[in-house]
């Protein structure tokens, strides 16, 4: 929905913008142009999938992801103490260690799933909406520790240092995730704070 | 050292605790790779739509109309200007960042510190609004509070901490 907006208003300031300085004529080749560019960067993309996909089918089978699940358990309930009941628990976990192993595909399941008894639940515990928002701050600061697709990318784009962003990028990850994270922390505190 | 060391050390750990379990190591990378082809099957046509209006930003001037707009506040978080269509658009289209992102490469090259800085903020960072959209359709009350502004900021700071490196 949204991105058909979004969609329109690159679209049309562009021709509208491009009309008015004169640059009316170049519009048709450029569109052309990026559909080209689509297809060689789908190509691209599929090298880097084809690689990654088929290595993560290997740690699928290996349990790596339940495992961590387990481990990360401890540090979730500081993180999130509102959640009442284990099922909620479960599913979060396994979205999040989904999620940090660059299982998207199986992820996204595991976070509507969370979500839904979330809300179940928020009937009997209101405090359960804060651990909602928590959950979706977290999943949309990105928790994917290795960018796997750019990194596909940089290798065909012929750099020499691909490998160059991996900790970076790990660092700003985790960077983002905490700020996310602190700031509806404080958020919460700040309103209870009036409330009481 | 540690960058390049990272991938080979991950996946051989990975091998070789498949190997351990005596898992069917080849025909899995195999089945898993066939999934690879179908994922990249359904980026296509989505790409084809952003790319198209990302190449009509950039002909028509207003990719750079809006890198003059934008870029004083970037410049002051230390970013190249040059990123500001990226940071602008990595919430919301995966796709049309993903495009973003490899014309910034063609253009600078990969290894320019633009094309780093733009590989860092594309690797560290969610399509926010797509994801929260896509997590809250199972439920009614689609509320979402502070979870998206608090998202946004977030991103900031790891948008941000890119330039650090770089």
């Amino acid at each position: 929905m949204l991105l058909q907006w979004i969609w329109f208003a690159m679209m049309g300031a562009s021709l509208l913008y491009a009309c008015i300085s004169g640059k009316g004529g170049l519009m048709l080749a450029a569109a052309l142009n990026g559909a080209m560019s689509a297809l060689t960067l789908s190509f691209r993309l599929c090298a880097g999938y084809l690689l990654f996909c088929g290595l993560i089918e290997i740690l699928k089978a290996c349990n790596v992801q339940q495992w961590m699940s387990k481990t990360l358990k401890p540090l979730l309930r500081r993180v999130m103490p509102g959640l009442p009941s284990e099922e909620v628990f479960e599913a979060v976990s396994l979205n999040l260690t989904a999620n940090l192993l660059g299982l998207g595909n199986a992820a996204t399941p595991m976070g509507i799933e969370a979500i839904r008894l979330m809300e179940r639940e928020e009937r009997q515990f209101p405090q359960v909406r804060h651990a909602m928002y928590l959950f979706l701050i977290m999943n949309a600061t990105s928790i994917q520790l290795l960018p796997t697709t750019v990194l596909g990318l940089r290798v065909a784009a012929g750099s020499a240092i691909p490998n160059a962003i991996l900790l970076p990028s790990i660092a700003c990850t985790c960077l983002s995730t905490v700020v996310g994270l602190g700031l509806g922390l404080a958020w919460k505190k700040l309103r209870e704070g009036k409330h009481a | 050292m540690l960058n390049d060391l990272l991938l080979p050390v991950l996946i051989l750990l990975l091998l070789c605790a498949a190997a351990w379990k005596r898992l069917p190591l080849y025909d899995l990378f195999v089945s898993g790779a066939g999934e690879g082809v179908k994922v990249a099957v359904k980026v296509l046509p989505n790409l084809a739509g952003m790319l198209c209006a990302i190449s009509l930003m950039e002909a028509s001037g207003l990719t750079n109309a809006l890198c003059d707009l934008c870029g004083p506040v970037l410049r002051l978080m230390g970013l190249p200007p040059e990123v500001a269509p990226l940071v602008t658009l990595r919430p919301l289209s995966g796709s049309a960042s993903l495009g973003m992102v490899e014309s910034l490469m063609n253009v600078y090259g990969p290894d320019s510190r633009i094309g780093l800085i733009a590989c860092t903020v594309m690797g560290s960072s969610e399509t926010i609004f797509y994801t929260v959209c896509v997590y809250m359709s199972g439920v009614k009350d689609r509320r979402t509070g502070y979870a998206v502004p608090c998202a946004l900021l977030g991103a900031l700071a790891g948008a941000w901490l890119s330039s650090v490196f770089f």
